[in-house]
């Protein structure tokens, strides 16, 4: 796999941004691609570091990009950081013209963890025809702990200089949007069989590498590429 | 600025090697993608010592290139003797791997320039008279011929990179690669050579430029340029790497006869 690291200002959100990208050595017929979001606190460098997810991709011959989101929830937020649409836009149009990879619901996915998780969602919600599905690894039950304010006092972060007031937070009616999602086979949350956020890191390790392993497979399966089943190796 | 830092894997060397890759904004792409310069370091340095000591990065933006700085470790950009073939790699793997990773880069011959400064500089000649298919332009800097070092107090250096022996009949020399090239009907690279006025190896360039000079006909679009007040420094390529990309922009118009300049 090659590994490259990008900077540059996006024009979208106006400021100077990093996104890792993982590439496989040669490239099929067909790549998907798995747009891989990080938690709050974190940032792009997260799942190289903390996780197998190289040798995963090379593993399931995927292109993985990793965006850095600060602490954004991946949003549009109140104080202009249009960092939805830097993912969602921006982010595709420059990837297929620096790397030929094409976005597109049948070959692209995205997923990630804690705010990334909801960052997935949010935007597969937003553009189905960019992401074919989004997935989600949680600790918490996501309908309740995820698409509420409570989750920004929770995590330490102000809400209103993301998405405002609570109130218009719940007009979003994001609850609703996501529970349709996996209703469409879109949105595969993973929850966590610990149930406590206070684990060691080596069980987080193993279920995080664990998620992953069902969304490469998951994304082989909707680009239609057969031959890559769970475990097998190339 | 668009910086790529990359680690890529490199099959002749069977080493995992850093690389730089700017690029310049989206609109200021050919219709075949993006000109590109393949920016070789100097003796002892790597892949961050262009864009870290000149301004390289803002004159690419300006004049639509995208740099491409690999590290070649201390190889002297050539196939060691006791050693692995880093002239491969560079000259060679290296653009085909990113034309693959990075389809947004020209293919085209009249789209690529090999440069460098000292042994980068080197390194460049060899590379655009090796793989002529490769690059169209050369663009060196400081740049002389190791057959014409003198490696006398540093044999191990000399056995180390070249082997023993005269260098001058071996694919080490630049005279020879440009000699033999001239006789093949292979497309020719065109060759824009400076160094700085008080060079201490102002002698061994000038023995590139002569050599360069005795074609009949000027084959090789050979352009001399004397960077005035200048040393064996970074300072030089600053000035020079600024007036190769405005000769290209002049010359790629149209073809232009052997020419000769001095800066100021």
């Amino acid at each position: 796999m090659t590994w490259v690291q990008t900077q540059f200002r996006s024009k979208e959100s106006r400021i100077p941004t990093a996104v890792d990208v993982l590439l496989p050595e040669k490239r099929g017929e067909k790549l998907p691609v798995l747009y891989l979001l990080h938690d709050v606190g974190e940032n792009q460098s997260y799942w190289i570091r903390r996780t197998q997810i190289e040798a995963m991709a090379e593993q399931y011959q995927t292109a993985v990009i990793l965006p850095q989101g600060m602490n954004t929830f991946y949003m549009n937020t109140k104080n202009q950081r249009q960092v939805q649409s830097f993912l969602s836009k921006e982010l595709p149009n420059l990837v297929e013209f620096w790397f030929g990879l094409r976005t597109d619901a049948e070959s692209a996915a995205i997923a990630g963890r804690g705010m990334g998780g909801f960052g997935a969602a949010y935007s597969c919600l937003k553009h189905p025809e960019t992401f074919g599905f989004a997935a989600a690894f949680l600790r918490k039950n996501p309908q309740e702990y995820y698409v509420r304010a409570e989750l920004a006092r929770e995590e330490k972060v102000t809400p209103q200089w993301i998405w405002g007031e609570q109130a218009e937070w719940e007009a979003l009616g994001l609850e609703a949007a996501f529970c349709e999602l996996q209703k469409q086979g879109k949105f595969l949350d993973w929850q966590s069989d610990e149930g406590s956020p206070n684990t060691s890191w080596e069980s987080t390790c193993r279920e995080e590498q664990s998620f992953l392993e069902q969304v490469l497979v998951h994304l082989q399966k909707q680009a239609g590429i057969v031959g890559r089943e769970e475990g097998e190796r190339r | 600025m668009n910086l790529f830092q990359i680690q890529l894997y490199s099959e002749c060397l069977n080493l995992e090697l850093p690389v730089w890759v700017t690029l310049p904004e989206r609109e200021k792409a050919e219709k075949e993608g993006f000109k590109t310069l393949w920016l070789y370091h100097g003796g002892g340095g790597c892949h961050t010592d262009w864009l870290t000591s000149t301004h390289v990065q803002a004159l690419a933006e300006e004049h639509g290139w995208a740099l491409v700085m690999p590290t070649t470790m201390d190889s002297c950009f050539v196939d060691m003797n006791q050693g692995e073939a880093f002239g491969l790699f560079v000259g060679k793997e290296l653009p085909e791997r990113l034309r693959e990773l990075l389809p947004c880069l020209s293919r085209e011959r009249r789209h690529n320039a090999v440069s460098g400064f000292s042994n980068g500089g080197y390194g460049a000649l060899l590379a655009g008279l090796r793989f002529p298919e490769m690059y169209g332009w050369i663009a060196a800097f400081a740049a002389g011929d190791k057959a014409d070092a003198d490696f006398s107090y540093r044999p191990l250096e000399k056995l180390r990179f070249f082997g023993e022996g005269d260098l001058h009949k071996s694919p080490y020399s630049t005279k020879c690669l440009a000699a033999e090239l001239v006789k093949t009907k292979r497309p020719l690279p065109k060759v824009f050579h400076a160094y700085g006025e008080f060079d201490a190896w102002r002698e061994m360039n000038e023995k590139v430029r002569d050599d360069f000079c005795s074609y009949e006909g000027n084959p090789y679009a050979y352009c001399n340029l004397v960077v005035e007040g200048k040393v064996h420094e970074w300072s030089m390529c600053e000035i020079a790497i600024q007036k190769f990309m405005e000769y290209y922009d002049r010359e790629s118009q149209s073809f232009c006869e052997k020419c000769t300049e001095k800066s100021g």
